[in-house]
């Protein structure tokens, strides 16, 4: 019986080795993914790191559950937008000073700045203003160089629901930017 | 590009600070139990099952087991059985294989002190050698209960009831 639970204790230690190799593999391919979902939530450098490191821990804690390790990334953005929304709700009050911290300094860098400033706020209200499922897909097909399949992968949808998620999403924002029409 | 694309993959291509990873593999580190408890959940219990099995089969042994139900015995406070010098060496050679017994399959001594074992270890000895002889007196102390005599139960005289005659009752009714 002693053998056979060393066996056992020496498969365990074994399988864990593995599965530590594999995160390990996962966090360096996927960390800078899991941060600009973060970014693209919360807008605020650190708490996009904070926000991504808790994704991150949560997954090791639960990534031996993980029965399809190919669907890593796409839980991992789930995990990591849940938890950026979350905070976000949490941090409202916050964002609203920085918002009125920003409006306050506009010319700080100069007259093209401004521009860049401005755009780039009016950018991030009208993405703020789609829903959530618009905006995962648009977010999701801006950063890394996704394509349509593998924004679809990431979401776990069928590729003609993407092409009309971004569609709509595309078209509410030029709506709403008309310097960028 | 379209335009908007170009805006888009503009604002958001920002890049975590260089220490991010370093950071994040600090955290993981930080969740990490020691390896000696990273048993995934149905490993667990299948060791715990084993072991259950295996403690419950040891001491369904260990209860059938003659010797062990002596060892039961003395453990328990039952008389131990010592009359002669002529018996000693039997008591001694019992009472070393009893402990044997005892240490290879890890049972505690039993109830009595270690000190007092000695002592009867030592007086069994000594009885073997022949410089002790243990005898029992016939104990004549106070705390004896008297012998118990005969229980005489005195008769018990029932009288005859005395009976009225035919011709009183009929003259009540």
């Amino acid at each position: 019986m002693h053998e056979l639970v060393g066996r056992l204790a020496s498969d365990v230690v074994d399988v864990d080795r593995d599965l530590e190799r594999e995160f390990e593999a996962r966090l360096t391919e996927s960390s800078t993914l899991a941060f600009r979902v973060a970014y693209s939530v919360l807008r605020h450098r650190e708490d996009a790191e904070d926000v991504a490191q808790e994704a991150f821990a949560r997954a090791y804690r639960a990534f031996h559950q993980l029965r399809e390790r190919e669907r890593f990334r796409a839980w991992l953005v789930r995990l990591t937008w849940r938890l950026a929304l979350d905070r976000r709700r949490g941090d409202r009050r916050r964002e609203a000073r920085e918002l009125a911290h920003a409006e306050l300094q506009p010319f700080a860098n100069g007259p093209e700045s401004v521009d860049a400033n401005y755009r780039s706020r009016e950018l991030w209200r009208a993405i703020d203003t789609l829903p959530d499922k618009l905006r995962m897909a648009l977010v999701l097909a801006s950063i890394e160089g996704h394509d349509l399949a593998e924004v679809a992968a990431l979401l776990r949808l069928p590729l003609g629901t993407v092409k009309s998620r971004l569609f709509l999403a595309r078209r509410r924002l030029k709506e709403q930017l008309e310097w960028i029409r | 590009m379209d335009p908007l694309d170009r805006e888009l993959a503009e604002a958001l291509n920002v890049d975590p600070s260089p220490a991010f990873v370093a950071r994040v593999r600090a955290r993981v580190a930080s969740e990490r139990p020691p390896a000696r408890w990273r048993m995934s959940s149905g490993l667990a219990a299948a060791a715990a099952f084993v072991a259950v099995v295996g403690v419950t089969l040891w001491v369904t042994r260990v209860d059938r087991t003659p010797d062990a139900q002596g060892a039961l015995g003395v453990m328990t406070g039952a008389p131990l059985h010592v009359q002669s010098p002529r018996e000693m060496p039997q008591l001694a050679s019992d009472e070393s294989q009893l402990a044997t017994t005892r240490r290879r399959r890890g049972l505690s001594e039993g109830l009595t002190a270690v000190g007092e074992q000695e002592g009867l270890r030592r007086l069994a000895d000594l009885a073997r050698e022949g410089r002790v002889v243990l005898t029992f007196e016939a104990d004549t102390g106070d705390d004896v209960p008297a012998p118990i005599e005969d229980i005489v139960v005195a008769p018990i005289l029932v009288e005859p009831l005395a009976l009225a005659s035919n011709s009183t009752e009929g003259d009540a009714q």
